[in-house]
Parts: structure tokens; C-alpha cells; sequence
């Protein structure tokens, strides 16, 4: 008897891909004023299936911005956001792509929509996706992200600052004061690109948990790199951790980059419950 | 919400920065009030123990370091100033989003 894979029901539906276009990319998502969500975008009218999982793919791609983009789930005019401020910059003239994955649930025939903010009024992003679905036997998909971090009023996230001293931590950041619900999955989300001109450089990056001045390092020594245009990974996670609810997180790093410009990067956290 | 800087005392150095601070701090460790969250265009100074405006970045010019070749001041002046002009708008053509530089960072693209 052969063995019975839990992905053997495993399904993967497309959404928010413009294959009638010459883009060959997702659907456009546009502002109408800087830092202010604009209208929501369709990516499916009506999943196929329930999902135990959702990646959208961001893809920033006319002017140098920062963007935090919304998932929402509903009809037209009654959108409930599942997934919210999805951060991602990009570099005057160039283009990035990035896979946001999140095992949330979503049921069968919903709509799926999106939006974004972002700090120029005439960024444009293309989003695409896919709902996955996997095995009976697979873990149960979890409900909420809970984002933190982000500044609504640039569009970007939490400053980190590893000071002056290269191959030395810097100062913890704080990233949420309380955390508001408990997080089974982190994911790590990385910014700062607008600023592109800097030498090559690479950070270590800690995550921490406890009140300022008192903080235990949670997950140490993350690696950054910057490279041409851009800090990689833009995304780390989502990745197993036990936070429980009214948590301090907080944020800081070293780098190679000891200039007072060039060693900045900015972070959110996604926290799945 | 009252925000604090967290401080090695006998050297500035900075630790942390936040809104929940642990009941009692390690010894030589102090708490200093601040107005809110660092404001990103700020830096922390050790000596002072306060926070600085940050220092403007400094961008080197790629047409500087072709000025700098060897040779080619030369090579412009000897043509017309409409022709020296009409390279130089090439090079910034060429150069597009690469023409700035840091300090650190090769010349070479």
C-alpha cells in the first residue's frame, strides 16, 4: 500500500494575474494622495475552494515609494481587511517582486480584494496571488495577522538604527509596546530602499521580547545584505515562535555600514494567530 | 504613552529606546524621558545624551570621478564648449540612476 501524502488534495488557485495584458503581471493597484489608502483592486471574485493559505506577490514598479498594501476579503463596499499594510519599497527606475506567504484561512466563493498607500501619489504596484490549499492531514490554518511596526504616515516601517560603531549591536527599537494577540508565526518584513545609493553592506538583526532595558533576544543574527539597489531578504518568515498576548517586541542590529544614512533600514512584523 | 531612552550612564552609550521599561534597570543603567519614538531623521549622541539631527548624506558625483581621469579635462577643452556639452549630457544620460555615489562605494559601475 502506498504511503498517503498529506499534499496529495493540495490546490493552488490563481488570482489577480492579467494574462490578457501585454504586463504579463498581477493587477495594478494605484493612489490617489500619498499615504492614503486608494480604492480596492479585485485579485478573484469568488474562491474555488476553502484556503488554509495565501501568498500575494507585490510588485512595486514606476516610481522610487514606499507602499503598504491591504488583503481584503467581501463585496464590493463591505471589504474586511485579513491581512493588513503588506510593506514593500522600491527604487527610482527599478522594480522588485516579492512572495508574501500567510497560512490564513479563507472560505470558499469569497471575494478577494486589495489596496495599498503609498509615499508617492503616483506609485503603481501589481499584485498577484495564489489561494493554496493542501491535505487533510496538514496543520490547521491559523486566523489572524496582526501587523506591526508600520508608520501610516510615510508608508514605511520602524527605523533601525545599529549605530556607529561597525560589527556592534545597536540600540533596541521598539516595534509594539503590547502586542494584541499571540503570535504562532513571525514574519519579518524589511524596507529602506528608497535610499539606494549606499556601498555594499550587511546587517545582523535581533528580534527581542521584554521591556526596554530588560530585553531577552527571542531570534538573533538574522542576515541582511544590501547589494546594487537593494536589502535582502525583504521578507524572513513566517517563521514558529510562542509570543504570548501584551508582549514587548522590539528590533535591533549591527551592520558593516557605520555611515549615519547608509546604515539605516526599516523593519514591520506580520504576527499569524 | 511617555517614551524613555535607556542609557549606559558612564558612557551615553544608548541601549534601547521605548514606552514599557523594566521595573528596576541593571545597575550604571538609567532612564532618560523623551518626547515620543526617535524620529528618523535623528540620531542618538553619547556625549550629550540626547538626540542629534542626523548629518546630511554626502553623494559624490560620477561626472567628477570621469573629470578626474587622466586625460580628459584635456580631451573636453580641446573641443568646443556645444560639443564638450553634448558629452556631458551623454554621460549623464549614461549614467542615469547610477550617476551619485558614496563614499565607499567604486567609481566603477
Amino acid at each position: 500500500m502506498s504511503d498517503w501524502i498529506s499534499s496529495d488534495t493540495s490546490r493552488y488557485c490563481a488570482m489577480g494575474t492579467v494574462e490578457q495584458t501585454q504586463s504579463s503581471r498581477g493587477t495594478s493597484l494605484a493612489v490617489l494622495a500619498i499615504n492614503t489608502k486608494g480604492g480596492y483592486g479585485e485579485l478573484i471574485n469568488s474562491s474555488p475552494f476553502d484556503t488554509n493559505g495565501i501568498m500575494v506577490c507585490l510588485n512595486p514598479y514606476n516610481v522610487g515609494n514606499r507602499c503598504l498594501v491591504d488583503i481584503a476579503i467581501g463585496p464590493i463596499g463591505s471589504e474586511q481587511v485579513i491581512v493588513n499594510n503588506l510593506h514593500i519599497d522600491n527604487v527610482i527606475n527599478d522594480q522588485i517582486s516579492v512572495s508574501f506567504c500567510f497560512p490564513v484561512a479563507i472560505p470558499g466563493q469569497t471575494r478577494i480584494a486589495a489596496r495599498m498607500q503609498s509615499s508617492s501619489a503616483s506609485a503603481k504596484l501589481a499584485i498577484a496571488g495564489h489561494l493554496l490549499s493542501s491535505g487533510f492531514a496538514d496543520v490547521s490554518p491559523l486566523g489572524k495577522v496582526t501587523t506591526y511596526g508600520v508608520d501610516m504616515s510615510d508608508s514605511g516601517g520602524t527605523q533601525i538604527d545599529p549605530g556607529a560603531i561597525a560589527g556592534v549591536k545597536g540600540a533596541w527599537a521598539q516595534i509594539v509596546s503590547n502586542t494584541t494577540s499571540p503570535i504562532t508565526k513571525l514574519a519579518i518584513v524589511i524596507g529602506g530602499d528608497t535610499n539606494s545609493i549606499r556601498a555594499n553592506s550587511s546587517w545582523l538583526l535581533d528580534i527581542g521580547i521584554g521591556s526596554s532595558g530588560s530585553e531577552t533576544v527571542l531570534i538573533n543574527n538574522l542576515p541582511l545584505v544590501f547589494h546594487e539597489n537593494y536589502i535582502f531578504p525583504k521578507i524572513i518568515g513566517p517563521m514558529s515562535v510562542s509570543i504570548p498576548t501584551a508582549t514587548r517586541i522590539a528590533v535591533r542590529a549591527q551592520s558593516t555600514n557605520v555611515d549615519a544614512t547608509d546604515r539605516l533600514f526599516d523593519i514591520a512584523l506580520y504576527g499569524v494567530s | 504613552m511617555s517614551w524613555f531612552a535607556i542609557v549606559e550612564e558612564s558612557t551615553g552609550r544608548l541601549i534601547s529606546t521605548g514606552s514599557v521599561i523594566a521595573p528596576v534597570l541593571p545597575l550604571g543603567i538609567i532612564a532618560i524621558p523623551i518626547s515620543g519614538p526617535p524620529d528618523p531623521d535623528q540620531m542618538w549622541n553619547a556625549q550629550t545624551q540626547q538626540f542629534v539631527a542626523r548629518p546630511p548624506k554626502v553623494l559624490i558625483d560620477r561626472l567628477d570621478d570621469i573629470r578626474a581621469r587622466s586625460g580628459i579635462i584635456a580631451t573636453l577643452q580641446a573641443i568646443t564648449p556645444d560639443q564638450r556639452q553634448i558629452i556631458m549630457d551623454t554621460f549623464i544620460w549614461l549614467l542615469g540612476n547610477r550617476r551619485f555615489r558614496v563614499q565607499g562605494m567604486d567609481p566603477n559601475l
